[in-house]
């Protein structure tokens, strides 16, 4: 090999080496980041002794909605659903409702907002108050918080289109943690 | 003309600059190594192409983290690059420069990365001055200056994050600039040797002079209308939420004295029967779409909170407008309360022949929910303030799971014109560290004092981002037209030099 190859491969070379380094360091970045999902992933997941398990088919439910109507568990199938247990006097999980107010379900999802346990009057004055244009459910007994094994809020619940829970999180989801959920679901 | 925005159009006239002159060098080394055919000029030239499309980046800026990578992926291959092009060209006396290659295992962060590339820079700079003092070819003196200045510039670069214009972004910017203008001094050197070149160079350079101040001109006064109109908008909008907290206040007062001419009400206080009051009052405040509602008996005891837990034993005698409504004065203020927080409060005495039998407590929270509803009406950030203390706001923390409330305002001119004085005010302040563009109002509670402040917010980001979009559209357009102009040109300079020879 001539002296002007050897320098030619030497270059290329260095800059595969300094290219080599630098994804190494985003990637260090990236596996930190990753990581640190994980560990908010495991601080946010429901420990499974009583509720629901992840794979379980969920329970059949018929609530009334705050506009009068009838819903039923059943009229949800057919499309991924995020289920959320929400209560006034809770912030963190009136803010849950204020982050659901700005996604665009576009008719392929379902996010219904269970509340649990309040009057019909409190929800009602809360949601007009706040304007948020969401499937408002009322659990007013409890009974199916009872039956998904709900102990803080907010909690939600991912639900593929046949029904079967894939993933439970405790706590406030933004926008994005939203999205990236939801997109597994349809991957499911 | 606000300082942010002309930071920002600064900082991206100085990286296209930056661009530009490395280009010309790339472009000068590359046209070289057509005659001469070796290692040593290619490796300038690839070097400084490499720094150029890191500066091009840098100045368009990028939205995905890969490009961020890949820029200085580029930038570091062509420190890099000049590094081994001066070594090959002083081939004596090599220094280590293992360091360069371990540094960037360490640091993940891009402060760090900014501070590798000033290592990288000083070497450049410090080999550049060693070729000056052993040949003593003066037009190296500006090279060496040039790579100096931004070894100094990329050092201080550690120190500031990206988006905050401080003192020392000034002077890493001013560094910035004695760098590039030393790298086209010393580039110019070559270029006047080559008449074409310059000729060549010359236009190019004063067609994106030209349309980096037109560019800029007009971002400027499309920034300043934005941010004129948006001030306009801001004060429209916190006027608007504060005709709506009054018109609430006028409703709730409204719907409290017809709640207590309610029959069935009065006589199931008068008989102190809880159950009644409790089935009315719920019933009732579902029917008047309240916030909250609260019934009191003569003395101010709580007999029943309709809209959440009732503890036995609270009194509220004392508060404003129920010691007014006590003696039968109906009245509404905004105050605070531990139950139901910052909010719209009305009063009204529940009468029979005997006298006063209770009171109604009714009014609105101005909560997170109030401000979201008001957000919904006008698409802007909105606030609520008890004190200086923000209790509600649209705004959420950059995580987006909570809202950036509980923090206090700090700036005197809001404290001043709005708390102190009363008056309203419309300005760019910091919230959280984020330049915003603000309007504040006074709110006031029965006793005509200032209790707390609402604010209407929009980001100065958005707005940037703006002015950066039409930016990059123009020059790129600018930069379009050069490239299809350029080829004519380029064949009458080489007649033009053909004759001149």
């Amino acid at each position: 090999m001539s002296r002007k190859h050897a320098k030619w491969v030497i270059s290329a070379l260095s800059l595969i080496l300094g290219l080599i380094l630098l994804f190494n360091v985003a990637g260090d970045v990236f596996v930190r980041e990753v990581a640190q999902d994980i560990k908010i992933e495991q601080q946010n997941k429901i420990p499974t002794e009583e509720g629901l398990d992840i794979g379980d088919k969920v329970p059949p439910w018929t609530l009334d909605s705050l506009g009068g109507d009838v819903v039923s568990f059943s009229d949800l199938l057919g499309a991924p659903t995020v289920i959320t247990f929400w209560a006034t006097w809770n912030e963190n999980s009136t803010d849950q409702l204020a982050i659901f107010q700005d996604i665009n379900t576009e008719g392929i999802f379902n996010i219904v907002a269970i509340n649990n346990q309040e009057d019909a009057s409190t929800v009602s004055n809360f949601i007009s108050r706040s304007g948020y244009n969401i499937t408002v459910l009322l659990d007013e007994a409890g009974e199916v918080g009872e039956e998904y094994g709900i102990r803080v809020l907010p909690v939600s619940y991912f639900i593929d289109s046949n029904g079967v829970l894939r993933e439970t999180f405790v706590g406030v989801l933004s926008r994005s943690m939203l999205n990236e959920k939801i997109s597994l679901l349809f991957n499911n | 003309m606000n300082i942010f925005f002309l930071f920002n159009n600064i900082h991206f006239t100085l990286e296209v600059l930056g661009a530009l002159s490395f280009l010309i060098v790339a472009w000068l080394a590359l046209d070289s190594f057509l005659v001469r055919r070796d290692f040593t000029t290619i490796s300038r030239g690839i070097g400084f192409g490499f720094l150029g499309a890191w500066q091009a980046i840098h100045a368009f800026g990028y939205n995905a983290d890969i490009y961020g990578y890949t820029a200085y992926a580029f930038l570091f291959s062509g420190i890099l690059f000049v590094i081994w092009n001066l070594m090959l060209e002083a081939p004596t006396d090599r220094p280590e420069f293992k360091a360069i290659l371990i540094l960037p295992a360490l640091t993940p962060i891009i402060p760090t990365l900014n501070g590798i590339a000033a290592i990288g820079f000083g070497i450049i700079a410090f080999l550049g001055y060693r070729q000056f003092k052993k040949e003593q070819k003066k037009t190296l003196i500006p090279f060496a200056t040039s790579f100096f200045a931004l070894a100094l510039a990329y050092g201080l670069g550690v120190f500031y994050e990206a988006g905050s214009f401080g003192n020392i972004w000034v002077i890493a910017h001013l560094f910035e600039f004695i760098g590039f203008l030393a790298l086209a001094i010393w580039v110019w050197q070559y270029l006047q040797l080559r008449i074409r070149e310059e000729l060549l160079l010359i236009f190019v350079a004063i067609t994106l002079l030209m349309a980096a101040i037109v560019t800029l001109t007009f971002s400027t006064i499309l920034v300043d209308r934005v941010a004129e109109q948006s001030e306009r908008q801001l004060l429209t909008n916190a006027k608007v939420a504060n005709l709506a907290i009054e018109h609430m206040e006028k409703e709730a007062l409204a719907k409290a004295r017809f709640i207590s001419t309610n029959n069935e009400l009065i006589s199931a206080v008068a008989e102190n029967d809880f159950a009644s009051i409790e089935d009315i009052a719920t019933r009732v405040l579902k029917m008047e779409n309240l916030g909250f509602l609260t019934i009191l008996d003569n003395k101010g005891n709580v007999l029943l909170r309709a809209h959440g837990v009732t503890k036995k034993g609270d009194n509220l005698a004392t508060e404003p407008v129920v010691a007014a409504a006590l003696i039968n004065n109906d009245a509404s203020t905004l105050g605070y309360s531990e139950t139901e927080g910052f909010s719209i409060r009305t009063a009204s005495a529940m009468n029979t022949e005997e006298g006063i039998v209770g009171v109604v407590l009714a009014g609105f929270q101005l909560d997170n929910a109030f401000v979201d509803s008001m957000k919904e009406l006008t698409g802007l950030g909105m606030s609520v303030f008890l004190g200086n203390r923000r209790v509600a706001t649209t705004n959420f923390k950059p995580d987006g799971r909570s809202r950036s409330t509980g923090i206090q305002i700090t700036d005197n001119r809001i404290i001043d014109t709005v708390i102190e004085q009363g008056n309203s005010i419309t300005l760019s302040t910091e919230i959280t560290s984020q330049p915003f563009l603000a309007s504040y109002l006074p709110l006031y509670n029965i006793e005509g004092d200032i209790v707390g402040m609402l604010s209407a917010e929009r980001s100065q980001q958005e707005i940037v981002d703006l002015t950066n979009s039409t930016n990059k559209l123009t020059l790129v357009s600018v930069m379009a037209l050069m490239l299809i102009l350029i080829t004519p040109i380029y064949l009458a300079t080489k007649r033009l030099a053909g004759e001149v020879k």
